[in-house]
């Protein structure tokens, strides 16, 4: 087992620079953490630090698809962290730090949901979701009109994929926004790989018949 | 379909924006973390995850649970090839 780090993180300046900076980055590419998970692991507060800022837009933008409640992400996305921040020195780096990540908020995630089924009427998963979020998108190409189009299109599958019941919901997700394999999503939701493939193919169809209406 | 699953993948690139200060409001979590909630967070359930993701054999295994078709096929081309050496070695020693 390894050793835990010491707390607590102190308000540094490089820490208030890097919180100041609004710009918001592209999805991070592995390359790009190598070096900070690297400082991360032998106890350098600021790469950490630097870790959340390349990271936590995407682990909230996860946990929030899951959720569907910004509050609940937000908790999400702290618990990652802290977790993250307690075993970092213990990460071999087998996969991705990117991909550890977004395992970790994904199981994060899947207790929440089941702890939360237990306590609750399961009928609530299938209202409609209706607090505001807003999109943003971290890539863009050089043809500004047709960006536009194409982006309204993908707000609308979000949209639709947020408002999707559970069942549906997060097998899709699962698969087509985090690249999970039908058997890591059998494993991790407990359902047959059948049904698994079977509610991933009616909730592509929902979103299919949805923007027909849309249009 | 094709257009829901191009659409899907662009959505791969989406974030949701969250609320101000988010970030901050994780590193003064990460500052206050007392006993209590270290025993909480690093329960079970993490400590598996965590010594899945470690271990090279489970993520072998993962590997070859997800794509069992090209792990059958490495197979049978590794015995493929054991087979093709050992005939090799048959006929060269026989010729001997």
């Amino acid at each position: 087992m390894w050793s835990l780090p010491k707390l607590p993180i102190p308000r540094t300046a490089d820490r208030n620079r890097i919180l100041d900076q609004d710009r918001i980055s592209d999805i991070p590419k592995p390359s790009q953490d190598r070096d900070l998970v690297a400082l991360a692991k032998k106890g350098d507060k600021a790469a950490f630090e630097g870790l959340v800022k390349m990271y936590s837009k995407y682990v909230y933008t996860t946990a929030f698809f899951i959720l569907r409640d910004s509050h609940e992400a937000e908790d999400v996305s702290q618990e990652v962290f802290v977790k993250v921040y307690l075993s970092i020195k213990g990460f071999r780096g087998l996969s991705s730090f990117k991909t550890w990540i977004r395992k970790l908020t994904v199981n994060t995630c899947i207790d929440k949901l089941r702890l939360k089924s237990k306590h609750k009427d399961k009928k609530v998963s299938l209202d409609k979701i209706t607090e505001d979020y807003e999109v943003v998108f971290t890539k863009f190409s050089h043809s500004l009109e047709k960006n536009f189009f194409r982006q309204e299109a993908v707000k609308e599958v979000l949209n639709i994929v947020v408002n999707m019941e559970e069942s549906y919901r997060i097998p899709l997700i699962l698969r087509d926004l985090q690249d999970y394999s039908y058997r890591e999503i059998a494993d991790l939701t407990k359902k047959p790989i059948g049904t698994v493939k079977t509610n991933i193919h009616r909730a592509r169809k929902i979103i299919k018949e949805r923007l027909k209406t849309y249009r | 379909m094709n257009n829901v699953n191009k659409y899907l993948k662009i959505a791969r690139d989406a974030v949701i924006k969250p609320e101000e200060r988010m970030e901050e409001k994780i590193l003064d979590r990460i500052s206050n973390i007392d006993e209590e909630e270290k025993e909480r967070v690093l329960d079970e359930r993490f400590l598996d995850f965590l010594n899945k993701s470690n271990s090279r054999t489970y993520q072998l295994e993962q590997k070859i649970r997800s794509h069992p078709g090209v792990s059958a096929l490495g197979i049978i081309f590794i015995l493929g090839i054991i087979a093709l050496l050992a005939y090799i070695a048959r006929t060269v020693f026989t010729e001997e």
